[in-house]
């Protein structure tokens, strides 16, 4: 599957991700003050690969605990299971509550102010399941942002405007 | 550098609970700090299973973790470019510094992806060069121009070739009446030269001084003529 996806984006040029923002991220770094239309082209490529990557061990997590919606505890094992990832991530998730049981209700570990997990009840599972039907809707509109190209990459790139998908 | 993303990782918790409760409290700064949550969502989706589903909590936190991947890879290009006194981040620093962090396997697909976003930099290349033939006609052109101004200067030489023959001429006649005929002849010969060119114009002026000689002849009254008329043969 991995490599007829990368035989697939291998013959589009198209980019997943709007460079404006990539762009911004990049620029987050205030050292970072020039970027090449290469570099930037390298750059959403890469995350695109490591998003693939990300998902995939997410999964196979999943699928090992038997489970069918993947959550924070998958995908939090699998940064743990490859070391490169592990090393400037690990520490950036919101902390684990209980990763061995994350069913049984039990008092939260670690920060409860930044992450309080949810407690497992029904009625609680209700109340969250609600506002995930809602929210891509809402969420839509903000994807289309508009695309400044600046000087330095007198190269015309192609702007890619991401075409909302119904997630339900 | 190290603590520069601490202080955005402090942020980035902060911001993620109340975005979780309240979607409505999403500013347009804090969504700049993350790639589009559809975009994260359909390349998830493409690399799990047909029956697998992703929480909403699940996507944000991929959200973070990507953002937070493309600001490690940045930062560790960005400190081999100021290293090495260069000021542009160039596709060959991200590809050292992915190799550098433990992301090697990425390398090999990248280069094929910059191979294929190279050909077509190439193909623009070329519909430049095109651009630049068309440009050289008119240069062309302009060539052409200037051999036109140089025919024309050729044509000047014989045009005071003329005109000084023509002097010489007048300066050989000695006598009153001789003067008074060769004047019509004298504005007609340069005409014709310049009109026929330069030999035919040549030729019509030894005919016209045949003919001015035979006038001479008619006019003659004795002896005194003959002398002047031998002088003019033995001189052409």
């Amino acid at each position: 599957m991995v490599m007829a996806e990368e035989e697939e984006s291998g013959v589009s040029i198209q980019l997943e991700f709007p460079k404006g923002r990539v762009k911004k991220i990049m620029a987050l770094d205030k050292d970072v003050k020039r970027v090449s239309s290469e570099a930037l082209f390298l750059v959403s490529r890469s995350t695109e690969l490591f998003l693939q990557f990300l998902a995939e061990k997410s999964a196979q997590v999943a699928i090992e605990k038997k489970r069918k919606t993947v959550n924070l505890e998958h995908i939090r094992e699998a940064v743990k299971r490859h070391q490169p990832t592990r090393d400037f991530l690990l520490d950036e998730l919101p902390p684990p509550s209980q990763p061995t049981k994350p069913d049984r209700p039990t008092q939260p570990a670690g920060r409860p102010k930044l992450d309080p997990p949810p407690r497992g009840t029904r009625r609680i599972d209700l109340f969250f399941r609600k506002p995930e039907l809602d929210d891509p809707a809402q969420a839509q509109p903000p994807e289309n942002p508009a695309q400044a190209q600046p000087p330095e990459n007198p190269d015309q790139d192609q702007a890619q405007s991401p075409v909302p998908v119904d997630e339900s | 550098m190290t603590g520069t993303k601490r202080n955005q990782i402090t942020t980035s918790p902060v911001g993620s609970p109340t975005s979780g409760n309240i979607s409505d409290s999403y500013s347009s700064k804090e969504q700049d700090r993350f790639l589009p949550i559809a975009n994260v969502s359909r390349i998830m989706k493409r690399a799990l299973p047909a029956n697998a589903k992703i929480s909403k909590e699940a996507k944000e936190t991929v959200q973070e973790c990507v953002s937070e991947f493309i600001s490690f890879i940045t930062g560790e290009a960005s400190d081999k470019c100021q290293r090495e006194k260069r000021k542009t981040i160039n596709g060959d620093d991200l590809l050292w510094a992915m190799t550098t962090l433990g992301f090697e396997n990425y390398v090999g697909p990248l280069k094929l992806y910059l191979n294929n976003y190279r050909e077509t930099e190439g193909e623009k290349s070329s519909t430049s060069m095109a651009k630049q033939e068309e440009l050289h006609s008119p240069t062309h052109q302009h060539q052409t121009n200037i051999d036109g101004v140089v025919e024309i200067n050729k044509l000047l030489p014989h045009s005071v070739a003329a005109a000084t023959k023509a002097s010489d001429f007048n300066n050989t006649t000695f006598s009153a009446g001789g003067f008074y005929s060769v004047g019509p002849h004298q504005v007609t010969a340069p005409k014709s030269f310049t009109e026929m060119g330069g030999l035919n114009g040549y030729r019509e002026s030894s005919i016209a001084q045949s003919a001015l000689s035979a006038d001479q002849i008619q006019d003659a009254s004795g002896n005194r003529m003959m002398p002047p008329n031998l002088r003019y043969r033995v001189e052409w």
